[in-house]
């Protein structure tokens, strides 16, 4: 006898259909699942027996064969349980096939045929809403996350019975249903803001600007200076997150198996701050089968390297790809994927390996080649994608006790999102391109409008600072943005002067050290 | 008693106790050149392999001597009986053990059905 039911899983971080097929035949008992199984699925095996033993139906003596179609895709995941058991259950003849039409089943089981949540829930429903399949029976833990999708009905069941009762029409479960909007009406709530941070105006503007330009930042500066305060509240400036890119990065958390429980959809920009010591697979994903690494974790928010020249040359070589084509690409032997990483690079690092080069008051004591080896832990290319550099000076005593009411998250954010709001109305015809600095030479020429006297300041700028090629194409850029925070077509000489004040490690007295 | 009259008298216990819960015995000691299946007997149309396990006291149970090689042994077993009355895939089968544990004063049976499968 033959059961055919419908299930999913997925691979990277898209959902892929799987077709459960079930048949028992006489022959010696045994069991034997085929269509390229993953270890997760393979241990399915003992998960399901034992669990219909459990719940209080007899197995088959038959030969069962359970095929996982298409059997050319590796399936990975636990959610194949259900669909397998209730596939034997249906061919065992406990129910008719035909119930199953039409219904998509996952979950994992627990030896006492309860189910548990899944990973990867998101993208297959986003599958299912493109495939035009109206039914999922799921675990409880997964309904709400798969019912962010619009247009397919979720019944949560607690246990393999409950599955079967309902299938058969025995037990009335009500369609999945809870408050969406206010889900989205949290977006950017946050438990940090810029207003705790006393002084640092030069820092905090720079931030502004890369907020705005989707610039990346690296700050230099002495320990304590508040590098890291400044770089925690960066998420707080950035434009709300939209229900198409909160959709994008929740994806990436479903699939990865990191959503907070209470909470099935990602609504504020991720923040992460990976340790120093990270590996590169770590930073951009990878492992024998693909997870996604701390760059696409990042993804739609901020990568925070703290300590940047600590990170392991490899690491940080790594990140090239994703700051330059917002997604990194992965292959392994058995299979090859692509995760989204378009990200806001924050990184920091002391002027020096004792901290205190650039401090006002306390002595350096580290040699000039010890300080140039810490610099050249940087390599060129990677400085190159890094737009904003800036000196965080440490903040005063009077700086810190000072009671000045300082600027909130949100004042700076309406800013921004003004800003934003400019260059997506400049790139609509872009392809790829959302922020200044996403631009490349041709629309540079395209679209900075640099008023005489500006590219007069500018070409000074060039010739007493000694600024290189790439530094003089960052300056525009910059600048541009900074234009567009003012809501001005045209870039001014104060635009462009305070876009050389971003270039710190362009400077002279860093590299002749 | 040696250990094979030991072995035939556990046997005839098991039969006794299959016979009693209504089972069709079909075989006695079915020798094979891959081993021996004790029993074979039939209910509600499918066809049931017997190992028939005895020791003496309550500390190890006679099932638990069933092990991977016996097994095997008597799936191997099992199959050439299927094949040589022309049965293979034309019956449902399960395999039991019938555990026996012994004193001097008194004998416990218990009856695992479906006790393992073929891997």
């Amino acid at each position: 006898m033959l059961a055919k039911l419908k299930s999913a899983t997925y691979i990277g971080i898209e959902g892929i259909l799987v077709d459960v097929e079930v048949d028992l035949s006489k022959g010696l008992p045994s069991f034997s699942l085929v269509g390229l199984p993953e270890t997760m699925v393979k241990e399915s095996k003992e998960r399901v027996l034992t669990s219909i033993r459990n719940s209080g139906f007899s197995l088959p003596f038959k030969k069962i064969t359970v095929n996982l179609a298409p059997a050319d895709l590796r399936k990975e995941g636990t959610g194949l349980d259900l669909p397998i058991a209730l596939g034997i259950i249906c061919a065992s003849g406990y129910f008719e096939p035909d119930l199953l039409k039409g219904k998509v089943f996952l979950g994992e089981l627990s030896l006492d045929g309860k189910l548990r949540g899944i990973k990867g829930i998101l993208p297959i429903a986003i599958l299912l809403k493109e495939k035009g399949i109206k039914e999922v029976i799921l675990p409880y833990e997964n309904a709400k996350e798969a019912s962010i999708v619009d247009g397919i009905s979720v019944y949560p069941v607690n246990s393999l019975i409950e599955a079967i009762e309902f299938i058969k029409g025995e037990r009335k479960i009500e369609k999945f249903e809870f408050d969406k909007e206010k889900l989205f009406s949290d977006l950017s709530i946050y438990d940090v803001d810029f207003s705790e941070v006393k002084g640092q105006k030069a820092a905090k503007r720079a931030l502004e600007v890369s907020a705005s330009g989707g610039h990346n930042v690296l700050f230099i500066g002495p320990p304590g200076a508040g590098k890291t305060m400044l770089a925690r509240r960066f998420p707080t400036i950035l434009p709300k997150m939209t229900i198409d890119e909160a959709l994008e990065t929740t994806k990436i958390y479903s699939c990865a198996g990191r959503l907070p429980p209470d909470k099935p959809i990602i609504t504020t920009r991720p923040f992460r701050a990976p340790h120093h010591t990270i590996s590169d697979i770590g930073l951009i994903g990878g492992g024998h089968i693909p997870k996604p690494g701390e760059v696409s974790l990042a993804h739609n928010g901020v990568l925070f390297l703290d300590e940047f020249t600590e990170f392991s040359r490899s690491a940080l070589e790594v990140l090239r790809q994703p700051l330059e084509d917002g997604f990194v690409s992965i292959g392994r032997a058995k299979s090859q994927v692509v995760f989204p990483a378009r990200f806001i690079l924050l990184a920091s690092m002391n002027p020096c390996p004792c901290g205190y080069l650039t401090h006002p008051e306390k002595e350096c004591t580290c040699t000039p080649s010890q300080i140039r080896r810490y610099l050249s832990k940087i390599s060129g290319p990677l400085l190159d994608r890094i737009d904003i550099h800036i000196e965080i000076p440490p903040i005063s005593y009077s700086e810190i006790s000072s009671k000045k009411e300082e600027e909130s998250s949100e004042k700076i954010r309406e800013r921004v999102e003004r800003a934003r709001k400019i260059q997506m109305e400049r790139f609509k015809n872009e392809k790829g391109i959302y922020f200044n600095a996403h631009m490349k030479q041709k629309h540079i020429k395209k679209y900075i409008n640099i008023s005489k006297e500006s590219e007069n300041l500018l070409k000074d700028a060039m010739e007493k600072l000694n600024l290189s090629a790439r530094a003089y194409i960052r300056i525009l850029k910059i600048s541009r943005t900074i234009a567009d925070l003012e809501e001005s077509e045209e870039i001014k000489p104060n635009h462009v002067a305070e876009a050389i004040e971003y270039r710190a490690l362009d400077r002279e007295h860093w590299i002749t050290l | 008693m040696d250990k094979k009259e030991k072995g035939g008298f556990f046997e005839l216990i098991a039969e006794e106790y299959l016979k009693r819960n209504k089972y069709k015995i079909i075989e006695r000691n079915f020798y094979t050149k891959k081993g021996e299946i004790d029993i074979i007997a039939e209910k509600n149309n499918v066809l049931i392999f017997i190992e028939v396990r005895s020791k003496k006291g309550e500390d190890i149970k006679g099932y638990e001597t069933v092990d991977f090689k016996k097994k095997k042994n008597i799936i191997e077993s099992a199959k050439i009986y299927l094949e040589s009355k022309n049965l293979t895939n034309k019956k449902d089968v399960r395999f039991d053990v019938i555990s026996i544990n012994f004193n001097d004063e008194e004998i416990t049976i218990e009856h695992i059905e479906d006790a393992f499968r073929e891997e």
